[in-house]
């Protein structure tokens, strides 16, 4: 019943090298938006201009898409007693490709170049492509399907939806061919982008996480078996809406996909407040804030339905992307990479090693959680004022140098152990 | 009640008093901290006795899967009760930071291992014992 072959098996984390390289490429990425904002992002005001959809893919596939992917190749084994098969070469090769595809899609974009727009979407597209099939291939096998495994497979579905109209999106663009439903698929992209595939495995790493880091009362049972259902039936439900031109249809989906995340912003801080560890950390501080951006991003963006001002709409965006998705994934970092290193050199027989807490440190979390924040405001700023470039450029670059500063911090122990001194169990 | 149901309460009830030192630790109240310990300390020994001595070995003669989950499951135990160990030392040296880092690495590798027996392992033994359970059940209450 349980064979050999039946892919159950309990410890098969993968070695550090995987999740880790994909974690500190994020904040790579991270300063490479700071820099682009620098020299070439005056405002953030159209949304549609080609520097702003540039910068916003640093952030959605090199920040967000880099950490979801990596944290992805450490989680299977826990949620879904499965890994993925041929790891050794699958992560090198999508974490090369989708870097190497941001870099050229960057150009592409920025420049407006038809063949540089083809290569990256071909590059990316394959990566995500392989990410999104060895998955799923390895979730379906799961024997008990948990609340968070049905999340990770609508998250995939979305994220594939997501692809493949970022491809219509790009040949579009390549080929200077934009058909009149263009905008309604490129909100369609953007919505199974960030609501689908971005949203629905948060959801699903914060009922194991929650529960798991800060010894939190789990989520409703109710609400873990019909949320991500919900959320996805409904996102079918306004794609259709936006390519029909059905704003009523658009209206209602739209309120129910918000009303399914603000319960969940709302679930969540409850059951941190009245989690049953008391201890504090920076990661609870990102958890907070990510959430209120959460509800505040969903709030502007049904406000707008009635104010109809598409400044609003971006704020909205910023405020999701880097306000709820970024924060939280810091958050998370500042406990997993930590954990990971003590767990590798530990299991290696490494006892005598600084304790988790001592290997970042907490003020130098703080620190960074703060810049954070003020990158956000000068973000949220720059869509209304254009003097802002340098000050958000300025900060923008600086939180994510030391969010790579504290990852390599976190994690070097595990590269240098020679200092360490080996004990035998 | 279900193995599953039992042992997963039991769970509950180490993070319980558990977490309950570790606060009384995070206020330097090391009189309570040390009495809320050792009860925790107590409470995790009886747990993975439960375990290794009784539903471990009863899994493994029904399945056949002595390398399995299990061997996976006592291993991870044998970590758990090295960092007790360390705790408990830093518990006697009155050292707030160094208890509450070896928590924080504890508490995770706890979390993360009491998830794999509820989500998997448990669920195996629910499927695969069917009139034992009970009997199992009387014997490690």
């Amino acid at each position: 019943m349980f064979g050999r072959d039946s892919g159950l098996s309990l410890d098969q984390a993968p070695p550090l090298q995987i999740p880790l390289r994909f974690f500190v490429t994020a904040p790579i990425f991270g300063i490479v938006a700071g820099l682009f904002i620098l020299a070439f992002v005056p405002s953030l005001a159209a949304r549609s201009s080609l520097e702003v959809i540039t910068l916003t893919h640093f952030f959605t596939i090199g920040f967000l898409a880099m950490v979801m992917i990596g944290a992805m190749f450490q989680m299977l084994p826990v949620v879904a007693g499965a890994r993925f098969k041929y790891q050794n070469i699958l992560a090198p090769l999508i974490h090369s490709l989708l870097s190497g595809g941001l870099i050229v899609f960057a150009y592409g974009i920025y420049t407006y170049t038809s063949i540089a727009m083809i290569v990256a979407m071909v590059l990316m597209a394959f990566a995500f492509l392989m990410f999104i099939f060895s998955t799923l291939s390895a979730l379906i096998k799961a024997k008990n399907v948990t609340p968070t495994i049905k999340a990770f497979i609508f998250s995939l579905l979305s994220l594939f939806i997501a692809i493949l109209l970022a491809m219509h999106i790009t040949i579009s663009h390549a080929t200077t061919d934009i058909s009149t439903s263009h905008q309604a698929l490129l909100n369609a992209h953007i919505l199974f982008s960030l609501m689908g595939w971005v949203g629905m495995l948060i959801i699903g790493v914060s009922f194991q996480v929650v529960p798991m880091f800060y010894v939190a009362e789990s989520y409703p049972e109710f609400y873990k078996k019909h949320a991500v259902k919900v959320i996805f039936i409904s996102m079918l439900g306004l794609a259709f809406g936006l390519i029909n031109d059905n704003y009523q249809l658009y209206l209602l989906f739209k309120i129910f996909i918000s009303l399914v995340f603000i319960d969940y912003g709302v679930t969540t801080v409850s059951r941190l407040i009245t989690r049953k560890r008391k201890i504090s950390d920076t990661t609870i501080h990102y958890w907070y804030l990510a959430m209120s951006m959460l509800i505040v991003a969903l709030l502007l963006s049904l406000a707008n339905e009635y104010f109809n001002n598409y400044l609003l709409n971006t704020v909205a965006a910023i405020i999701f992307i880097y306000g709820f998705a970024m924060s939280i994934i810091t958050g998370m970092l500042y406990k997993v990479v930590p954990f990971l290193t003590w767990f590798h050199l530990t299991n290696q027989g490494y006892m005598n090693m600084p304790t988790m807490n001592d290997l970042i440190g907490k003020k130098l979390t703080t620190i960074q959680f703060y810049l954070h924040v003020v990158s956000l405001a000068s973000l949220i700023g720059l869509v209304f004022i254009n003097d802002l470039q340098v000050v958000a450029g300025v900060v923008v670059f600086l939180s994510n140098a030391f969010i790579l500063y504290n990852l390599i911090k976190g994690s070097k122990l595990y590269f240098t152990k020679q200092g360490l001194e080996k004990m035998n169990f | 009640m279900s193995i599953s149901q039992f042992m997963s309460k039991h769970h509950r009830e180490c993070d319980d008093v558990y977490v309950k030192a570790e606060g009384l630790v995070s206020e330097q109240k090391w009189e309570e901290a040390s009495d809320a310990f050792t009860q925790a300390y107590d409470d995790f020994m009886l747990h993975f006795n439960r375990e290794e001595s009784t539903l471990f070995p009863a899994f493994e003669d029904k399945t056949g899967m002595t390398n399995g989950p299990t061997q996976m499951m006592r291993s991870e135990h044998m970590r758990m009760k090295a960092t007790l160990e360390d705790l408990k030392m830093a518990l006697q040296e009155k050292d707030k930071d160094k208890f509450l880092g070896h928590s924080e690495a504890f508490m995770i590798f706890v979390q993360q291992h009491n998830m794999k027996e509820e989500q998997m392992l448990y669920a195996m033994m629910d499927n695969v014992f069917d009139t034992e359970s009970e009997e199992l059940l009387k014997e490690i209450a």
